[in-house]
């Protein structure tokens, strides 16, 4: 059975005094059970919009959308018991709450009695490393504690399917590995998992699947190894204050493939390997240039490699 | 788009313990709590002092009784406020809505517990008029007391569910809050029992559930039996039960435009 399934989706939203927005456009959507998928899309995709409607609190203007089988706007409380959704950041805590508390409140949301909700809600801190905390205000937790405690809250009913809208925006790299570990060991204990994200590498090394996601339509979706490929056969460096004759040098360092004005006195270097980068690094140093970054393709831009690619692939 | 009725039923008792649990514990670390509670002492002073120093200490059970009641009615109006749009504004509301648990019986749930201040208010202005100007107030009919207690709180929270709705709906939730808050307590009869008024005024305060309220209550503190115990609880029971059906009901509907408009979170 297919965990989440739409069909011919669309959304749009009215707002006074503008023509209707049209947030998703007929999105046909499969995703099997037991699949991490990742979502991306810029901002204003409509990431959160399908993300809403999969959770039954948004209604689709046309088109249709299941969860293991039960539609979102027929069927909302057989989705609503096998979904669990963290939307975005920190929402959904009371901030004067502790963590346990908080936590024993969402498993009654969910139906679990009184036994059981003790026992989830202590393994569910462990889990999330927040059990010496159990018993403090949330109020006092830093940023990334909170996600955490957002993550377990998602947990909560042990959901068989799993939505999470930018679960990582704003994470610490410390808190954001331990969420990559977490989605792994959800994926093993076979839990579906439907993400949003504009973190690539993020979801390229997550993921089973990726999907992409712009202006409401779905344009493709691939494997993540793709996109992977992509984010990482391309090294590339910029450059700040870089003089003539040295550009000379960089361009002849063997592996180099351009050498490009991205803005004014704004060099980007594109090599093939880590060595080449190694090469050009040398130069720039010994010639006292130090305003150097390492850079990664933009989502933008590997949307539009694959979708130029694309279009190679279905020409004559 | 696709219509269907009722999306949990709504009476869900599941939700209703949820929120009445939940309600118990925030309570503590609330401040409306506390302000709801702070007034009772006072008005018993205040009434207490009207009643004997104009020699009405026939009025006195008034003036004990009065407070509890006025703590009820401003804890439905303090919390119904909130109860909503705090949600929406911090984004809850959908993950609450995302849930299976009936949220409308959250909601009367969760006021549900807040008529438990009811019990220290009284307690405080009996003790106020006790300590205070010797006046002890019986209670010969403990049964009809207790019985309109409780009868009483449900009414009320039933009454703070259907505001809680309002409150979304209109922008001005202060400006119900206030509007509210004093005409209610003389409809009710909370100061001065409703026979007193002009014979149409008392009959739009018989259509006010606290004025069989404060009625039932004071006939259980005096010794001759209870007159119209059979119609005081029906009535009240009528229109606390009125009042929770027309609040489920619009929090539903509330939900379902919100559903469909998108509005449900405050970008
Ligand atoms: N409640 C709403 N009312 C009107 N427009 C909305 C609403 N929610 C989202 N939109 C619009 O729909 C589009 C998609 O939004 P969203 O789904 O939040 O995108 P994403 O999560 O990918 O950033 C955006 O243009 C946004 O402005
Ligand atoms: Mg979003």
């Amino acid at each position: 059975m297919t965990a989440i399934e739409t069909q011919r989706l669309t959304r749009s939203y009215t707002v006074k005094g503008k023509p209707d927005h049209v947030a998703l456009d007929k999105i046909d959507l499969s995703i099997p059970r037991g699949e991490v998928h990742s979502l991306l899309g810029p901002n204003g995709a409509g990431k959160t919009t399908l993300c809403r409607i999969l959770s039954t609190v948004l209604l689709p203007t046309s088109g249709t959308a299941k969860v293991l089988g039960h539609d979102v706007a027929t069927e909302p409380q057989q989705v609503k018991r096998s979904l669990g959704v963290v939307f975005g950041g920190d929402r959904g805590l009371y901030n004067r709450l502790t963590s346990k508390q908080n936590l024993d409140f969402w498993a009654s949301m969910y139906g679990l009695g009184r036994a059981e909700r003790r026992d989830r809600v202590g393994r569910l801190l462990d889990r999330v490393g927040l059990a010496e905390r159990a018993d403090e205000p949330v109020q006092s937790f830093s940023r990334g504690m909170k996600q955490r405690l957002h993550l377990a809250r998602g947990l909560v009913s042990s959901p068989a399917v799993l939505l999470l809208d930018e679960p990582t925006v704003g994470m610490d790299p410390v808190s954001a590995r331990d969420f990559r570990d977490l989605v792994r060991e959800l994926r093993s204990d076979g839990h579906t998992v439907l993400m949003t994200t504009h973190d690539m590498p993020e979801a390229a090394d997550l993921s089973d699947r990726v999907s992409f996601i712009d202006n409401g339509a779905l344009a493709l979706t691939e494997n993540p190894d793709v996109i992977g490929e992509i984010v990482s056969s391309k090294e590339r460096i910029d450059v700040r204050a870089l003089p003539p004759e040295l550009r000379q040098e960089v361009i002849r360092v063997p592996g180099v493939s351009t050498v490009t004005e991205i803005e004014h006195g704004l060099f980007r270097v594109e090599a093939e390997h880590k060595e080449a980068v190694r090469g050009v690094l040398m130069l720039a140093i010994e010639a006292g240039v130090t305003d150097i970054a390492r850079s990664r393709p933009s989502l933008e831009e590997v949307y539009l490699h694959l979708i130029g690619r694309r279009g190679m692939n279905v020409a004559p | 788009m696709m219509r269907r009725n009722f999306e949990y039923s709504t009476v869900d008792l599941s939700g209703f313990g949820t929120g009445f649990r939940f309600q118990t514990v925030a309570m503590r670390s609330q401040s409306d709590t506390y302000f709801s509670l702070i007034t009772s002492p006072f008005f018993a002073l205040l009434y207490m002092a009207i009643m004997e120093y104009s020699g009405r200490t026939d009025l006195n059970t008034h003036a004990v009784i009065a407070p509890m009641l006025m703590t009820l009615w401003t804890a439905a109006l303090s919390f119904s406020g909130e109860m909503i749009s705090e949600n929406r504004e911090n984004g809850r509301l959908e993950l609450l809505l995302a849930a299976p648990a009936s949220f409308p019986m959250l909601v009367f749930g969760r006021l549900c517990a807040c008529m438990l201040l009811s019990l220290p208010s009284f307690g405080m202005s009996y003790m106020t008029a006790g300590l205070v100007f010797d006046y002890w107030m019986p209670i010969h009919h403990p049964g009809v007391f207790v019985g309109a207690l409780v009868l009483t709180a449900l009414a009320t929270a039933a009454a703070a569910t259907a505001l809680a709705s309002a409150f979304v709906l209109t922008l001005g939730a202060r400006i119900v809050q206030n509007t509210l808050s004093f005409p209610v307590y003389l409809l009710g009869g909370i100061i001065v029992p409703v026979s007193m008024f002009p014979g149409w005024l008392e009959a739009i305060s018989r259509l006010v559930y606290l004025s069989w309220s404060a009625d039932l209550l004071r006939a259980s503190t005096t010794p001759e039996p209870v007159a119209n115990a059979v119609m005081g609880f029906s009535m009240l029971s009528l229109l606390g039960l009125s009042a929770l059906a027309f609040g489920l009901l619009s929090i539903v509907w509330f939900l379902r435009r919100a559903k469909e408009l998108g509005t449900l979170s405050k970008e």
